[in-house]
């Protein structure tokens, strides 16, 4: 069985992340971003993703927070425009449900990470891929000099995503 | 008025009773003022001074307790209307433009110790600023983000902390020349530690 493979649709879908200022939520969104996912069950090798999400592209809808998270003490989007994330594992767990272990790369450091996610048809062929996972910045160094304070800015960032797929032919 | 008295206002005459009476404010509404006094003054300074400040944690952590204070004094506001209403205040002076003097700023203080928390929630609101009660729990937001609301939140709070102030100053002002000039009880009713009824006649 040949790999499935699909590209992300710019714009239709959402990026959305969740951390805390004084305890309350604070929440944004990344509207900037690209991708192509290949999904092969039949191969434990043939899966693949590859995301990347443009930093600047971040909204608080607050403009001054924006610059801020956009500058050095963050993300830092002049040095590095790009989040990546690439994996080349694939699990399934059940339908429509996979384990997808990779690489994500913030800034200057590469983690390894491990999100599960959701695949379900949108529509037309389309495919919609959604899941959830949390990080803690400062892994990232996310939040330089005084923003390295936990107390008033949490560590822990949940990351909620929900795009669409566009299905393409081949790897 | 026996039972309003605690037992040691009526071995001394000193102690205040809990209850408002004829001749001065009782321990909960003094109690009341000066707290909120305290923190009306608080939440003016760190309010000025986070206005100075570019985006900065110093600035997160001064909102964050303006916010958390400011909840808090809504609370004590309502409390003392509360209060207000169930132990009736010493009587306003009898002369009619005294009397309406007393009545506008009053009302316009506890109109604006009312009005700023709520310009101020809206504000966090439309700023995608959740208040939280010092990290113990968060308000709802009133409106989805909203930039021209936000801009507008922030100005009708920073006027209406000036004209706060405008009015506490003509409230101490007030104050002064009723105990000074007028050299009645209208500020030392309001004042712990004085013997009641000090200045003013006996008591009916």
């Amino acid at each position: 069985m040949l790999a499935e493979c699909w590209v992300l649709v710019p714009q239709a879908g959402k990026i959305v992340f969740t951390g805390t200022q004084a305890g309350a939520p604070v929440h944004g969104t990344f509207s900037d971003y690209a991708g192509r996912v290949c999904i092969d069950t039949g191969h434990a090798t043939g899966s693949r993703f590859r995301v990347s999400v443009r930093t600047a592209s971040v909204d608080t809808q607050l403009p001054e927070l924006d610059k801020a998270l956009r500058g050095p003490d963050f993300f830092n989007s002049a040095r590095w425009p790009q989040a990546m994330f690439d994996s080349e594992s694939v699990k399934p767990l059940g339908p429509g449900r996979y384990q997808v272990t990779g690489k994500l790369t913030l800034r200057d450091v590469t983690r390894e990470i491990s999100v599960p996610i959701r695949l379900t048809p949108a529509g037309g062929g389309d495919a919609r891929l959604s899941g959830q996972w949390s990080l803690q910045r400062l892994d990232y160094h996310i939040g330089l000099g005084q923003w390295a304070d936990t107390e008033w800015v949490g560590n822990r960032v949940e990351i909620l995503f929900s795009v669409t797929l566009k299905p393409v032919a081949g790897k | 008025m026996a039972e309003e008295l605690t037992p040691m206002d009526r071995s001394t005459g000193h102690a205040i009773p809990l209850r408002n009476t004829p001749e001065r404010y009782g321990i909960v509404a003094q109690t009341l003022h000066w707290l909120i006094a305290a923190l009306v003054t608080v939440q003016f300074v760190f309010g000025v001074k986070a206005a100075s400040l570019p985006l900065s944690l110093e600035r997160l952590i001064l909102l964050a307790r303006h916010k958390s204070l400011g909840l808090t004094l809504f609370a004590l506001v309502i409390l003392r209307l509360a209060w207000r209403m169930y132990s009736s205040p010493p009587p306003q002076p009898s002369q009619a433009p005294l009397r309406t003097a007393a009545r506008l700023s009053h009302g316009l203080l506890y109109a604006l110790l009312l009005a700023m928390p709520i310009v101020g929630w809206l504000l966090s609101s439309a700023s995608s600023l959740t208040v939280s009660w010092f990290g113990l729990f968060s308000l709802p937001n009133l409106v989805t983000p909203d930039r021209r609301l936000a801009h507008w939140m922030l100005l009708t709070h920073q006027t209406m902390a000036w004209l706060l102030l405008t009015v506490v100053v003509i409230h101490i002002g007030a104050a002064f020349w009723h105990h000074f000039i007028l050299k009645d009880n209208v500020l030392t009713r309001m004042l712990p530690f004085t013997r009641r009824g000090r200045r003013s006649g006996r008591p009916p």
